[in-house]
């Protein structure tokens, strides 16, 4: 026995030697086991290129290669023929065409001899051809499409268009310099609510090119597609997620507390979706789904780029469920369902994008090259209609009406198709609205409030807690948790007015709540015991020359924070918003550059901002 | 041949079938004439194909505004266009068309199903048995929540990895150090410190699937053994980890109270497609097949 213990302890002192463990054989230098993620990335997984048929059938002429193109820093030529762009190159992309009749647009116009072979390929080129484009084609396909019937149906055409997107994202994905992602939209429109989600493929074409996008023409259910990524990743050894987009625009379909046959959702359904949806687009050009106004009715700031007509469907906002359309309820309703049913569907972390269909990444403000190509810069862009509403005019979506919105950042250890990948899985993203500001966001025990000065910030709340999109739970008996955010501003943008901490939670009896902390704020204005800053950062903004100047604000806030009203019983789920000063909207931009007069109801001056993925604490067991 | 003439399916088909003749019947003659004929209108939506400019108003201008040479260019590009496209029509190339006929093959697939759904017919007898033959369906899965220490393979080697984990596990067991503070101890793992009430297949996904039905064994063993002590180490796709579990269910059956709305819904799926293949057997049914030389 003895003998026996001698030879264990001396094996491992031998295997300790050659070892290089940090924390028993310390390096000089303070920074050579560092593995945290130090890196913010900046790109979008969810831009059109004239790929997607509502794009290449209303004059978008720009290829996935373009898109590549132009988000790695080219200056490229838009389909109005404008020379464009960006401030700084992006740091990743992902083009994410339409699935149903992938690439078929552009077939149309360069007669590709497969999609000719087709019954309705051939009818719609003739018609093409006709000059009926619009009339005989796309807005038939429209039709059909949302009916989910797939016109062309040919497999072969699916993967010529596939082999197009894939070859783009190869040939362009440079592994530390600039990531192509592999992706595309499934589009799902049952009774035209928007139940969107892209497709995102971790892998290169070797394994996503065994499987072909399936589409809402295969079905018009998540869980159907989830099953579908299940096989994907069971056949090639690959990984997959999707994230949805535009709950705002779903009819209260997106977060809706049953299952697309009308059943309640079940644990399955909850276990599914979260396994394969970890993150959900909060932002973008057709409308911002953070909050509502008329659901966060003490959120001076939940009325930002609100998009709640549905020109399909009208004012129908009396009759439908908001709570089902908007990203901080939908959090709070997860808990909800997950103490009944032991799962929650709505753990997701949060990712912003365009969803433009001009194969440009550009949502500065002063560079916003719009949604469709009608929509890229003219003197009369802002008065014309966007979508139209079948019903009444009045309901039309105008131009006017875009919200130059948003970007995704990824924290990772480096700019590649894994690592940012493996970011994702673990929601260390959040969306921004269109700005590259930086945010941080750890929850822990035991932070002090000196930890917000350390020259080790990240270093020490990493060793300390977990960041956005953790979960924590079990903390130490009586103790509240503890918070460390820090935000900076885009260097080549906006100071900040103020951090805000966004707390929902359910009680013991099942109710949900939510309340908004300001954390820290900038000019040393006051917050006071309600937890806000009720005094305003004021504005910089010259009107007549579209410019604002740094002169409010602070570039920097970091701080840290405990919960005040903490229950150790109560589910609870947190995340940060950061508030930019008030800037010019796009539509200030163009009022300058083309000397235009805009009418009282376009906005001409915003706060951006950016959404962390969301903190969980689960009371333990 | 008699008792398939009572099935409302088939005259339904039927009745189908001669609206379709009696429209293609009427159907006109497509042009067949050598003639090109090159107008305005026929001009200016081909140059729309071409340019892709979308607003009428904008390429009448730029049409309008054209020099002669410019616009002879065109003409000679739409002529030979058209001549090549007539040349592939005549040979009939568009005919015999597999695609078609999957298509044709679909849509009466649709005009059956909404038939299938018109004659279903649900009683709790049905809901007994189909829940007693599909138990799996409803199947609620294992769950788990704990919080792991993890050593790096990469970075130190599996065999350092694993004798580390195995000295910090004397330490965090000899310490006491509780569910909150392991994060303090071991490497950066890629994903999360804390894992709360994830199922099997999550755990697979971050750690790999032996690492994953390890953690859910530890069930079969005393549970206040497991939860808050330090256990391991386990080794997954990346390393070694030490784990601390606070709750591990079990995965179990619901009794049909629970999900009689889902069970009823998937009667109703299953007696559709029963009919279905009643309807489709019925309509295979009026046909005599030959085999011939296969």
């Amino acid at each position: 026995m003895y003998k026996k213990l001698l030879i264990t302890t001396a094996v491992l002192l031998a295997l300790n030697v050659v070892s290089a463990n940090a924390e028993e054989t310390k390096s000089y230098s303070p920074y050579a086991d560092d593995n945290f993620t130090q890196n913010v990335y900046f790109g979008e997984f969810h831009l059109h290129t004239s790929f997607s048929m509502d794009a290449g059938m209303v004059g978008n002429t720009l290829t996935p290669e373009d898109a590549y193109r132009f988000a790695s820093g080219e200056r490229v030529v838009s389909s109005s023929g404008q020379p464009v762009k960006l401030v700084r190159p992006l740091d990743f992309l992902m083009v994410a065409d339409h699935g149903t009749n992938l690439g078929v647009a552009p077939m149309l116009w360069s007669a590709d001899p497969d999609l000719l072979a087709t019954e309705y390929g051939k009818k719609w080129y003739d018609l093409v051809q006709a000059g009926k484009g619009k009339e005989g084609v796309y807005l038939p396909w429209l039709k059909t499409t949302m009916q989910g019937k797939d016109m062309i149906n040919s497999e072969k055409i699916m993967k010529n268009a596939w082999t197009q997107e894939m070859d783009a994202a190869e040939k362009y994905n440079n592994p530390g310099v600039f990531t192509a992602i592999i992706g595309y939209e499934w589009t799902s429109m049952p009774n035209a609510a928007n139940l969107h989600r892209v497709v995102v493929f971790k892998d290169g074409k070797d394994k996503v090119g065994q499987t072909l996008p399936f589409t809402a023409f295969d079905s018009e259910d998540p869980e159907e597609l989830w099953k579908f990524m299940a096989d994907y990743e069971k056949n090639t050894g690959g990984s997959v997620l999707a994230i949805p987009h535009n709950g705002n625009m779903s009819n209260a379909q997106m977060f809706k507390t049953e299952r697309m046959d009308g059943s309640p959702i079940n644990n399955k359904y909850a276990v599914d979706r979260m396994r394969w949806e970890p993150l959900y687009e909060v932002t973008q050009i057709k409308g911002d789904g953070e909050a509502h106004p008329w659901l966060s009715t003490t959120d001076e700031f939940a009325n930002y780029g609100t998009w709640d007509i549905n020109p399909f469907m009208g004012d129908n906002r009396k009759e439908r469920n908001m709570s089902a359309e908007y990203a901080r309820t939908a959090l709070q309703v997860g808990l909800q369902i997950e103490q009944k049913i032991g799962a929650n569907p709505f753990k997701f972390g949060l990712i912003g994008s365009t969803d433009a269909h001009t194969g440009l990444v550009a949502v500065g403000e002063n560079n916003y090259m719009g949604k469709f190509p009608s929509s890229e810069p003219s003197a009369e862009r802002v008065e014309e209609v966007l979508i139209p509403s079948p019903i009444d005019k009045k309901y039309d979506l105008m131009t006017w009406q875009e919200v130059g919105s948003g970007l995704t950042a990824v924290w990772a250890q480096e700019n590649t198709r894994a690592s940012l990948f493996e970011a994702m899985q673990r929601k260390e993203v959040y969306a921004t609205t269109g700005t590259r500001m930086q945010v941080r966001f750890f929850a822990g025990w035991d932070y002090k409030k000196g930890d917000a000065l350390r020259p080790d910030f990240a270093k020490h709340a990493y060793n300390m807690g977990v960041p956005m999109g953790s979960d924590f739970t079990n903390g130490p008996k009586g103790k509240a948790p503890t918070f460390l955010i820090q935000a900076v501003r885009d260097p080549d943008g906006a100071n900040l007015d103020r951090v805000q901490v966004i707390k929902g939670w359910v009680d013991n009896k099942g109710e949900r709540h939510e309340k908004i902390y300001d954390v820290a704020v900038s000019g040393g204005r006051k917050i006071g015991n309600d937890g806000r800053a009720h005094k305003v950062v004021g504005s910089s903004i010259n009107a007549n020359k579209a410019s604002y100047t740094n002169s409010i604000g602070a570039p920097q806030l970091t701080t840290y924070w405990a919960d005040p009203d903490f229950n150790a019983k109560d589910s609870a789920v947190y995340y940060v918003r950061v508030l930019e000063i008030p800037t010019p909207t796009w539509q200030a931009y163009d009022a300058n550059f083309y000397d235009l007069k805009m009418p009282k109801e376009i906005p001409m001056a915003h706060q951006e901002r950016a959404y962390t993925s969301p903190i969980w604490y689960t009371p333990a067991h | 041949m008699k008792v398939i003439w009572k099935e409302p399916l088939v005259y339904f088909l039927l009745l189908s079938g001669l609206l379709f003749l009696m429209f293609s019947f009427f159907e006109q003659e497509t042009d067949n004439s050598q003639e090109i004929v090159v107008d305005r209108a026929s001009l200016l939506s081909y140059i729309q194909q071409k340019t892709k400019i979308v607003q009428q108003d904008k390429l009448i201008k730029m049409f309008d505004s054209m020099p002669d040479d410019k616009r002879d260019d065109w003409v000679n590009a739409y002529v030979r266009e058209e001549a090549l496209y007539r040349e592939a029509q005549a040979l009939r190339l568009d005919e015999n068309d597999p695609i078609i006929k999957g298509r044709v093959i679909q849509k009466l697939e649709f005009i059956t199903k909404e038939y299938s759904e018109a004659i279903l017919n649900v009683t709790q007898t049905d809901l007994d048995a189909f829940f007693d033959n599909n138990k799996q369906n409803y199947y609620i899965e294992p769950f788990v929540t704990f919080t792991h220490v993890y050593f790096d393979s990469g970075t130190h080697g599996k065999n350092s990895a694993k004798s580390l984990a195995i000295e910090k596990l004397n330490e965090l067991s000899n310490n006491k150090v509780s569910f909150s503070e392991g994060i303090k101890h071991g490497d950066r793992f890629p994903y999360h410190v804390n894992y709360v009430e994830r199922t099997p297949d999550f755990i697979a996904s971050h750690f790999g699937q032996a690492m994953s039905d390890k953690i859910f064994a530890l069930k079969s063993s005393d549970m206040k053994n497991i939860t808050d002590t330090w256990q391991g180490p386990f080794e997954s796709e990346y390393g070694m980890h030490l784990v601390m579990v606070n709750r591990i269910e079990a995965g179990r059956f619901p009794a049909l109270s629970e999900v009689a709305q889902q069970v009823h819904q998937d009667v109703q799926r299953e007696q559709i497609q029963q009919n279905l293949d009643k309807s489709y057997q019925e309509i295979i049914d009026t046909y005599s097949v030959k085999q011939v030389g296969i």
